[in-house]
C-alpha cells in the first residue's frame, strides 16, 4: 500500500491531440482514459485514499490534457467509429491517429476461440461486415456471401427461397465426406448444415432447413471466413472445408437505441422467351410434319394432331394428299389447336409481393449490455406454390460481474415455414421441367371448368394411364416444412491473474423439423400410388386396389439436439517490451442426437383429419416401404477434443503460431487407438514495416508476409473394419415373422484416414494510410487417400465399397483489393474487388477398368468434362465423329456397331465391338466443370445524403453440359421442344436428322438403336456440341439509399431515417444461354429460375 | 503426459456409443438372424424363368409388361433398360451370409445342436445358391461339359479376391462337398410349419435328388428321393374336400417353402399359355385348382403371395423316382410312383382311365408320360425351364408387341448370359 501510494504521488500531465488517421481531421469528444478504472489517490488523511476515475475528453480541436500517475505505462483512447488504441505514456505533446473501424491494424480475427489481433495474424482469412453486403429479399446470410470472399465459390443450383446455395472454399478435398464448410455461430459449431454433395432433380425439390437459414441477417454483425490450415486447424477434422464464423450483434454501452426497418419487394415472373419453345402454331406444324414421316415409330400415337387424324381415320389420306385431302371438320379441329395458346408461364409462375420487417433495441452500461431483436420475413417465389415465412427472435446479453468475472448469454430463436410443390420421380411433376414439356395448345381446364388431363405424359399406355394436370397437382397437394430452432450459447470468463484467464462456453442447439406431404385423392401423386396397389382378386375375377379411398398424408419429424461444451485457459505475457507470448489450451466435449420419425396415413380426409387402415390382400406387401406407416431412426454421436495453440511475437516484427487438436469420436467397432487423429498447423508472419530500415520511409502503411503449413484429415465413419449387422424383421412365410440380422455394407479393415497437407503463402499490403489494401494468397492443398465408392464384383455379395481411392491437389491464387479512392465530405467512392482461381487436379486415381466413360483421369480435374468430338452430319443427317488421329468416322464405324445375329435374326439387335477401354479412349478432355475464376466487385458511392451500392459477381470459364434439345432416335411428338426441332424437320441440314430404330424403316437403324438405348452410357449427352464454356457477370444488387436530413428525422423523433430502393439480379451478362432461364443454372431443366426483384425499404433509428 | 493418457481413457468411455440397433454377431440368436437374412436374400429367379418357357403368354396391357417383355422374348443381349435384370447379386448375398456364419461361428460359439444346425444350413445354402447359379448361367453337367465355364465360386469373405468363373466340374465339386458337410451337421430331420423355409435333412436329401437328376445320375437321384420320402411321403389329395394347393407351405407335402416362384410382377403380366392348358386332360383336378378363367384368358392361382413359396415338395420326388426308373428300364417301379401321384390329382374315373392307358406304354412313351406329368404337376414353379434345358431343348415361339421371336431348337440362349450389371462389376466373367 505504501509503495503504491508513493508511486501515485509522482503524477504527471499528458498533453496531446487526436486526429482521424485517414482524413487527419481532429476527433472531437474522444475519451482518453487510464484503463484500470480507478486509481487510489492520497488525500492526506491517514489510512484513507480516494478512488477517482482518470479520464478526459478531446476538445473541438482534438486536444486533451490528462493527469496520470507516474508509474502508468499506457492510456487508452477511443471514440465511436474508431478502433480503440493503447498509447504508451509519452513526454511533451503528441499527435495520436485514430483508425476508423474495420480498417485498423488492430482488427481482430474472430476464430470462435480466442480472437487474434490482426497485427499478429499468420493465417488466410476474410472478414466481412454484414452491413456492407446486405441485400433485401434474401432470406439467408449464406446467399449474401456470393462474390464477397476470394476463394469462396457459391453456386445457386436452384432459384427461389427454399434453395440453399452450394458453398465451396478453396475447392474440394473430400469426395465422399462432406464438402461444405463448417458454420460457427458465436462460438458454437452448428450441426446439420450439410447438403448432399450431388444435387439432382430428385433432391432439388426436397425441403431442407439449414440451421443458418433460421438466422435473420439483420442480427449478424460480421462474418469471418477462415481459409487456410493455420486458421482452421483449431476446429479439427470438421474444418477441412473451411470455417465460416458468424458473430451476432451485441449491445454497446449507452442509452437504449431502437432500430426498425421495413421492406417490401416484388419478385418478377421469369422471362420465358429464353426457353425458345415452340408456340401452339409451330407445335401443330411440327406434329403435322411428324405425321408425314412414315419412317418414325417412336410414340407414334401421341400429340393432339395424331389423335385427330387417328380418330378420323385420316392418316393415310393426309400422308398422300396433305391437309387438302382432309375433311373440313378435321381441318377445322387441327386449325383450332393453333389458336389454343395456353400461357403455361402464367399458370405455373407468378409475380409476387413480399415483405420483410425487423426491429431491435440495444444498449447498456459497463456492467450489462443487451441486444434484443425480432424479425419477420415472408417470400413467395416466382414458382407458384413455393413460399417461405420466418419469424425470428434474438437476445444477447453480456455482463461484467466484476473485474474478474464476465458472463453472457445469447439466445437465437426462429420459426420458419417453407412450402414447395409436391413432386415425385416423374420429370413432368417438376414445374420447371413441365413448362418445357407441356403442349402449348393444352388447356388447363375444359369448357365446363374441369381439369384437362395431359394425354401425352410418359406412362400413358393403354389402361395404365394415371391422369395428370400440373395445376390440379399444385392445388390438391401440399408439401410443407416447419422448423423451430433455438440456439443458446452461454459463457463465463474468469481472470485468474491479469495474464491468465479461464473461459468456458456452453452451447445448445435445438432444431425441430417437421414436414408434411399431403396429396388429396384427386391428384396424380395419389392416383399413381393407387395404381401400384392393383391386385387380382380371384373371388371376383377382377382387379382391385387395396389403397383406401381418400388422400395420402406423410409426416416426418426430425429433431436435432446437440450440446457443445468447451473450456480453455488463456495465458498472455509480454516481457522486455519485445517478447509477446499467448498460450491457449482446452477441451471440448460435444454430443448430438438426431431423432427421426416418419409416419404415413392413407385414405386421409383433410376435412375430418381421419385416415383408414390398409387391408393388404396378402402378406407380400407387408414389407413394402411405400406402405410402412411408422418408422423411427436415432443417431447419436459424441466427440471429445483437446486443443491448444501458441503465438509468439518478437519485437512486433515476427509472429510464430502453432496449433494442434486431437479429435476423438465414437466410431463403433474401431480400435480406440485409431479414434484420435492429430490435426496441426504451423505458421508465421513478418511485419516488414516494423523494421527500422523501412519504418516510416514509404507510402506503405502495411506490409506483411505470411506462410502456413498444416495437416487435416477425415475418416469414413460408416465403414466398419469388421462385419456389423443391424437388427431387422422379416416374414418369409405368412404368420411367421422372424428376427434377422442384416449387413448393409461390406467390412473394410484396410480403410485409412483421408489426409490433406496444406500450404499457404500470402502478402498483405496497405498503401496511403490503408486507403488501398491488397491481399494476395497462394495455396496448395494436397489430399491423399481420398475415400470413394468403388464398384465391387457382385460375387462379394455387395456392389460397392468405400476404399482409399485417389489423391488430388487444389492449388490457387486469391486476390482481394479494397480501396477508398475518393473520400471527401460530400462525396466518396470505394471499391471492393476479389478474384480467385482454383486449379484442381487428380494426382492418383484407382481407375475402374470397367467404366465406359473416363469420368476421372490422372492429371485432370476431379470434375473434368470429357466429350466425344463430332465432325458434322453425313448425308443422312447422322452424326460423324473425329477420331483422335484427326480422321472422320461414320457413326457406325466410330462406335464399332454390328449385328451379332445377322445370320439367323438380322435387324433384331446391335452390339458394339468396343471394349470398355476402347470406349474410354474415344473421349477427349476439354476442361473443368469448375469455373476458372470466381469473384465479385462492389462499388459504393455516397453523395451528400445519397448512397449507392452496386454489387457484381462473376464466374468465368466453367464448362457446362447442356441437356440436348432432342434425341434424334427418341423424338416424342407428344411433348414440346425448342424451335430447333421444327427447323430440323423443315430440312435444316445442320441439325441431326430424326430416325427410327426399326431395320425395316431405316437403313441406319443400328446408329439409331445405339442412340435410343443400346449405348450403355448414353454418350449422346456428351457430344462436344452440347458442351459450352460458360462465363457470366451478374449485377446481383443495385441499392440506392437516401438518409433524410437530421432536421427532418428529428420531427418524428428519429435520430436517423433512411429510405432505399433495390433491384436484385436485374442484369446478367454472359455467354449465350438460349434455352435456359439463366447462365448460372444453364443446362438444368429442373432448376427454379433465379428471379429478378425490386425492393423498397424504410429504416429508422431512435 | 500421464494426464493426457488418463484423459484419453475417460474420453473413450464418453465416446463408447453403440448405435441403436447395430450388432456384431456373437450369440446363437445373432447367427440365426444372419441365417434368416441369408434366406430372405435368396432371389425369386424362378418366377422369371417361367416367362422363358412355354407356360406363359405376356399380357401386353399390364403395367409390368415393360419390365418383363425382354425376358419373355429371350432378349438377354440387349434388353430394354426397363427390363428386370436376372438375379445375380442376390445369390451371392445369400452366400455372403453363409460364408460369414461358416467362418466365424466356431470362434464365437461352441458346438451344440442349435449351432451345428445353423452351420449346416449355411453350408447347404452355399451349395444351393451355387447350384441355382449353375442351372441359370452354365451348361448342364455331363462328362463332356465338365471343362466348360461354370460360375464364380465364393467360399470366403475377402474384398480383394478375384472371381474368375470355375469350370463346371470344379463348380459341382464345391456344391457336392458343401452338401456333404452341411448334411452331416444338420440336427433337424424335418422343419415345422412356418420354419419350413429352412434346410433340414429332408430338404438336403431332396436337394441331392434334384442335383443328381439334373446331372443325369439316375441312381443317386432315386436314392436321395427315397431318403427324403422315408421321413415323409405324404401327398395332397386334390379329391379331398378343402384340400390345400400342393405348393401351399401348410400342405402335407411341402418339403421346403423358400422360393417365391410366381411373384406379382410376373403373375400380373402374364396369361397361361394354350400349350400348358391343353396339357391337362378331362378329370385332371389341377386345371381348376391351378388356373382361373378371366375374360378370354386364364390366369394363375398358384402364386402371387408368400403362402405359395416352394422349393421342394414330395410330388417332385415321386416324379423323380418315376423318371429315373423309366430311364433305367424299371417300368413297373416307374408306373408305381406315377400312378401314386395321379391318384391324388385326378378324379377317380379319370384316374382309372389314366392308369389303364399308362400300363400299355413302351419304355420311351413312359418317359414322355412322366415328363408330361412334370409339366402339369410342377407348372409355374420355375422348374420347367430346367427340365427343358436338360432334356430336349425344344423350339419355342413367343410374340409380343407385334414382334415374334423364336427360341430355336438347342438355342444358345438355353444358357442365360450373365447379367450386364454383373459383367460391368467383374470383367473376369467374360474370360
Amino acid at each position: 500500500m505504501c509503495v503504491q501510494m508513493a508511486h501515485a504521488q509522482e503524477s504527471k500531465e499528458l498533453k496531446g491531440k487526436v486526429l482521424d488517421a485517414v482524413t487527419l481531421k481532429p476527433v472531437v469528444g474522444a475519451t482518453v482514459v487510464v484503463e484500470s478504472s480507478a486509481v487510489a489517490e492520497d488525500i492526506g488523511v491517514p489510512n484513507q485514499v480516494q478512488q477517482s476515475a482518470l479520464g478526459s475528453l478531446t476538445d473541438a480541436s482534438g486536444e486533451f490534457r490528462l493527469k496520470v500517475p507516474g508509474n502508468l505505462k499506457y492510456v487508452t483512447i477511443s471514440y465511436v467509429g474508431y478502433q480503440r488504441i493503447q498509447v504508451p505514456v509519452f513526454q511533451d505533446h503528441k499527435t495520436i491517429l485514430l483508425q476508423p473501424s474495420g480498417e485498423s491494424l488492430d482488427e481482430v480475427i474472430v476464430t470462435g476461440y480466442t480472437d487474434i489481433k490482426k497485427r499478429k495474424n499468420t493465417t488466410a482469412y476474410n472478414k466481412i461486415n454484414v452491413a456492407d453486403i446486405k441485400q433485401t429479399g434474401v432470406a439467408s446470410i449464406d446467399e449474401m456471401l456470393a462474390g464477397q470472399v476470394a476463394g469462396l465459390q457459391l453456386s445457386n443450383l436452384n432459384g427461389g427461397p427454399n434453395s440453399a446455395p452450394q458453398i465451396r472454399i478453396r475447392g474440394t478435398v473430400s469426395l465422399n465426406g462432406t464438402q461444405d464448410p463448417l458454420w460457427v455461430i458465436d462460438g458454437l459449431p452448428i450441426e446439420g448444415t450439410e447438403l448432399p454433395n450431388r444435387i439432382d432433380k430428385d433432391n432439388l425439390n426436397s425441403l431442407n432447413n439449414l440451421p443458418i437459414a433460421g438466422i435473420n441477417p439483420d442480427d449478424i454483425a460480421d462474418i469471418t471466413v477462415l481459409k487456410d490450415a493455420a486458421a482452421t486447424s483449431i476446429y479439427g477434422a470438421r474444418a477441412a472445408n473451411g470455417v465460416i464464423v458468424i458473430t451476432t450483434k451485441r449491445g454497446k454501452p449507452g442509452p437504449a437505441k431502437l432500430q426498425v426497418s421495413a421492406n417490401t419487394f416484388v419478385t418478377e415472373r421469369p422471362d420465358f422467351s429464353h426457353l425458345n419453345l415452340m408456340n401452339a402454331n409451330e407445335k401443330v406444324d411440327f406434329e403435322l410434319l411428324m405425321a408425314n414421316r412414315t419412317d418414325l415409330n417412336y410414340r407414334t400415337g401421341k400429340g393432339a394432331v395424331m389423335r385427330i387424324l387417328d380418330k378420323a381415320n385420316a392418316l393415310d389420306a393426309y400422308r398422300s394428299g396433305g391437309l387438302a385431302a382432309l375433311s373440313p371438320e378435321v381441318q377445322h379441329s387441327i386449325n383450332q389447336l393453333r389458336t389454343q395458346q395456353t400461357d403455361w408461364g402464367k399458370e405455373l409462375y407468378r409475380q409476387a409481393v413480399n415483405q420483410q420487417y425487423s426491429a431491435s433495441i440495444s444498449g447498456g452500461n459497463d456492467a450489462h449490455r443487451y441486444y434484443l431483436s425480432s424479425g419477420f420475413y415472408d417470400e413467395k417465389a416466382a414458382t407458384k406454390g413455393t413460399d417461405l415465412r420466418r419469424y425470428s427472435l434474438t437476445l444477447n446479453n453480456d455482463f461484467n460481474i466484476n473485474d474478474r468475472f464476465k458472463a453472457g448469454i445469447n439466445l437465437l430463436g426462429s420459426v420458419s415455414n417453407r412450402q414447395n410443390p409436391i413432386q415425385d420421380d416423374d420429370a413432368f411433376t417438376n414445374p420447371s421441367s413441365y413448362m418445357r414439356l407441356v403442349n402449348p395448345y393444352l388447356t388447363v381446364r375444359d369448357q365446363s371448368g374441369k381439369y384437362n388431363y395431359d394425354p401425352d405424359i410418359e406412362g400413358y399406355e393403354k389402361d395404365t394411364y394415371v391422369p395428370f394436370n400440373s395445376v390440379e397437382e399444385r392445388e390438391n397437394t401440399k408439401y410443407a416444412l416447419t422448423n423451430k430452432a433455438l440456439k443458446a450459447i452461454g459463457y463465463l470468463e474468469y481472470t485468474i491473474i491479469p495474464q491468465l484467464s479461464l473461459r468456458t462456453e456452453f452451447g445448445l442447439q435445438f432444431d425441430e423439423n417437421s414436414t408434411e406431404r399431403f396429396a388429396d385423392q384427386e391428384s396424380y401423386n395419389t392416383r399413381k400410388l393407387r395404381a401400384a396397389t392393383r391386385y387380382y382378386d380371384s373371388a371376383t375375377k377382377t382387379f382391385k386396389y387395396f389403397l383406401p379411398t381418400g388422400g395420402k398424408i406423410e409426416n416426418t419429424s426430425n429433431s436435432i439436439f446437440q450440446y457443445n461444451w468447451k473450456t480453455y485457459l488463456k495465458y498472455t505475457k509480454t516481457w522486455n517490451d519485445k517478447h509477446e507470448l499467448e498460450l491457449m489450451g482446452g477441451t471440448e466435449l460435444r454430443r448430438s442426437t438426431n431423432k427421426m420419425i416418419a409416419t404415413k396415413g392413407f385414405g386421409y380426409n383433410p376435412a375430418t383429419l381421419t385416415t383408414q387402415n390398409i387391408v393388404f390382400p396378402n402378406s407380400n406387401y407387408q414389407d413394402d416401404q411405400r406402405f410402412v406407416q411408422y418408422k423411427k431412426g436415432l443417431i447419436e454421436n459424441s466427440y471429445a477434443s483437446f486443443y491448444g495453440n501458441a503465438t509468439y511475437t518478437f519485437d512486433r516484427k515476427y509472429n510464430l503460431y502453432g496449433s494442434i487438436r486431437y479429435d476423438g469420436s465414437n466410431m463403433f467397432g474401431v480400435d480406440p487407438k485409431y479414434r484420435f487423429l492429430p490435426i496441426w498447423s504451423l505458421s508465421g508472419s513478418w511485419n516488414v514495416l516494423e523494421e527500422d530500415f523501412i519504418k516510416g520511409k514509404t507510402a506503405l502503411s502495411d506490409l506483411r508476409v505470411r506462410a502456413s503449413y498444416g495437416i487435416q484429415g477425415n475418416v469414413d465413419r460408416n465403414t466398419y473394419p469388421f462385419i456389423v449387422g443391424k437388427y431387422d424383421n422379416s416374414t418369409i412365410l405368412p404368420g411367421y415373422p422372424e428376427g434377422s440380422v442384416v449387413v448393409d455394407m461390406p467390412a473394410n479393415d484396410k480403410l485409412r484416414w483421408e489426409r490433406t497437407k496444406s500450404y499457404n503463402a500470402g502478402i498483405d499490403l496497405g498503401l496511403w494510410k490503408n486507403r488501398l489494401n491488397i491481399t494476395v494468397d497462394y495455396y496448395n492443398r494436397t489430399s491423399t487417400d481420398l475415400i470413394a465408392n468403388s464398384a465391387l464384383p457382385m460375387e462379394n455379395g455387395f456392389q460397392d465399397v468405400q476404399v482409399n481411392w485417389a489423391s488430388a491437389r487444389n492449388q490457387g491464387v486469391e486476390l482481394t483489393i479494397s480501396s477508398r479512392q475518393i473520400q471527401t465530405d460530400k462525396f466518396s467512392w470505394s471499391t471492393d474487388f476479389n478474384i480467385a482461381h482454383n486449379n484442381n487436379k487428380l494426382l492418383k486415381v484407382m481407375n475402374n477398368p470397367k467404366a465406359y466413360a473416363p469420368d476421372t483421369q490422372e492429371g485432370r480435374p476431379i470434375s473434368g468434362m470429357y466429350v466425344l468430338e463430332t465432325a458434322g452430319l453425313d448425308k443422312d443427317g447422322v452424326m460423324q465423329f473425329r477420331n483422335q488421329d484427326g480422321s472422320v468416322s461414320s457413326f457406325e464405324e466410330f462406335y464399332g456397331l454390328y449385328d451379332p445375329w445377322a445370320d439367323f435374326l438380322p435387324g433384331y439387335t446391335s452390339q458394339t465391338s468396343m471394349t470398355a477401354a476402347d470406349y474410354r479412349a474415344k473421349f477427349k478432355y476439354i476442361g473443368s466443370k469448375d469455373p476458372k475464376f470466381v469473384g465479385g466487385m462492389t462499388n459504393r458511392f455516397r453523395y451528400a445524403n445519397f448512397d449507392l451500392a452496386i454489387s457484381t459477381v462473376f464466374n468465368l470459364e466453367r464448362w457446362v453440359n447442356r441437356t440436348p434439345t432432342y434425341n434424334p432416335a427418341k423424338v416424342d411428338r407428344g411433348q414440346n421442344y425448342t424451335k430447333d426441332l421444327l427447323a430440323a424437320l423443315q430440312g435444316n441440314a445442320a441439325l441431326p436428322a430424326l430416325g427410327s430404330i426399326s431395320s425395316e424403316l431405316n437403313d441406319r437403324w443400328m446408329a439409331y438403336a445405339w442412340l435410343e438405348s443400346n449405348d450403355p452410357i448414353n454418350s449422346f449427352n456428351q457430344y462436344d456440341i452440347w458442351a459450352k464454356k460458360m462465363s457470366y457477370v451478374r449485377i446481383n444488387s443495385i441499392r440506392l439509399g437516401y438518409t433524410l436530413p437530421a432536421a427532418m428525422s428529428k420531427k418524428i423523433g428519429a435520430s436517423n431515417l433512411r429510405v432505399n430502393v433495390e433491384g436484385r439480379n436485374l442484369f446478367v451478362f454472359g455467354a449465350n444461354y438460349e434455352g435456359y432461364f439463366d447462365p448460372e443454372t444453364y443446362g438444368s431443366y429442373y432448376a427454379q429460375p433465379i428471379s429478378k426483384s425490386f425492393a423498397f425499404g424504410l429504416s429508422a433509428s431512435f | 503426459m500421464i494426464m493426457t493418457a488418463s484423459a484419453l481413457t475417460s474420453c473413450n468411455k464418453y465416446l463408447d456409443i453403440q448405435p441403436v440397433g447395430t450388432v456384431i454377431p456373437t450369440s446363437e440368436s445373432d447367427f440365426r438372424g444372419l441365417m434368416t437374412s441369408s434366406y430372405t436374400s435368396f432371389p425369386a429367379h424362378k418366377s422369371y424363368l417361367s416367362l422363358r418357357t412355354d407356360e406363359l403368354l405376356l399380357d401386353e396391357s399390364s403395367t409390368d409388361a415393360a419390365r418383363t417383355k425382354d425376358i419373355y422374348l429371350w432378349n438377354d443381349q440387349n434388353p430394354d433398360p426397363a427390363t428386370t435384370a436376372y438375379p445375380y447379386l442376390a445369390f451371392y448375398k445369400s452366400i455372403f451370409y453363409s460364408n460369414q456364419i461358416i467362418s466365424t461361428i466356431d470362434e464365437k460359439l461352441s458346438s451344440n445342436a442349435t449351432v451345428d444346425q445353423i452351420k449346416g444350413e449355411a453350408y447347404l445354402m452355399r451349395a444351393y445358391a451355387h447350384f441355382e447359379l449353375l442351372n441359370l448361367y452354365s451348361e448342364v453337367y455331363s462328362a463332356s461339359n465338365v471343362g466348360l465355364r461354370g460360375v464364380p465360386l465364393s467360399t470366403k469373405i475377402d474384398l480383394e479376391q478375384r472371381f474368375v468363373p470355375a469350370t463346371i466340374g470344379d463348380s459341382y465339386a464345391l456344391v457336392l462337398s458343401d452338401m456333404e458337410k452341411g448334411t452331416a451337421l444338420l440336427t433337424v430331420d424335418d422343419q415345422a410349419k412356418g420354419a419350413n423355409y429352412r434346410f433340414s435333412k429332408r430338404v438336403a436329401y431332396a436337394m441331392a435328388s434334384r442335383l443328381h437328376l439334373y446331372r443325369g445320375e439316375w441312381k443317386a437321384a432315386m436314392e436321395g428321393a427315397q431318403k427324403a420320402l422315408a421321413i415323409n411321403d405324404k401327398l395332397v389329395d386334390l379329391n379331398a374336400v378343402a384340400s390345400l394347393l400342393p405348393n401351399d407351405f401348410e400342405s402335407v407335402e411341402v418339403i421346403m417353402a423358400l422360393e417365391k416362384v410366381s411373384i406379382p410382377e410376373v403373375r400380373s403380366s402374364s396369361f397361361i399359355s394354350p400349350s400348358l392348358l391343353s396339357a391337362y386332360s378331362d378329370g385332371d383336378l389341377r386345371k381348376g385348382r391351378y388356373f382361373q378363367k378371366r375374360g378370354a384368358d386364364y390366369v394363375s392361382l398358384k402364386g402371387g403371395e408368400n403362402r405359395f413359396n416352394v422349393s421342394f415338395r414330395n410330388a417332385d420326388l415321386y416324379l423323380t423316382i418315376a423318371e429315373c426308373n423309366a430311364r433305367l428300364g424299371n417300368t413297373a417301379e416307374a408306373l408305381k410312383y406315377l400312378s401314386a401321384l395321379k391318384k391324388n390329382r385326378f378324379t377317380a374315373d379319370a384316374y382309372s382311365k389314366e392308369t389303364k392307358a399308362d400300363a400299355g406304354l413302351s419304355k420311351d412313351q413312359l418317359l414322355d408320360a412322366v415328363l408330361l406329368e412334370r409339366k402339369r404337376e410342377l407348372a409355374l414353379e420355375g422348374l420347367r425351364w430346367y427340365d427343358l434345358k436338360r432334356t430336349t431343348r425344344p423350339t419355342i415361339t413367343h410374340s409380343s408387341f407385334g414382334r415374334t421371336m423364336t427360341l430355336q431348337q438347342n438355342d444358345p440362349r438355353y444358357v442365360i448370359r450373365y447379367p450386364q450389371e454383373a459383367i460391368n462389376n467383374n470383367p473376369d466373367l467374360l474370360k
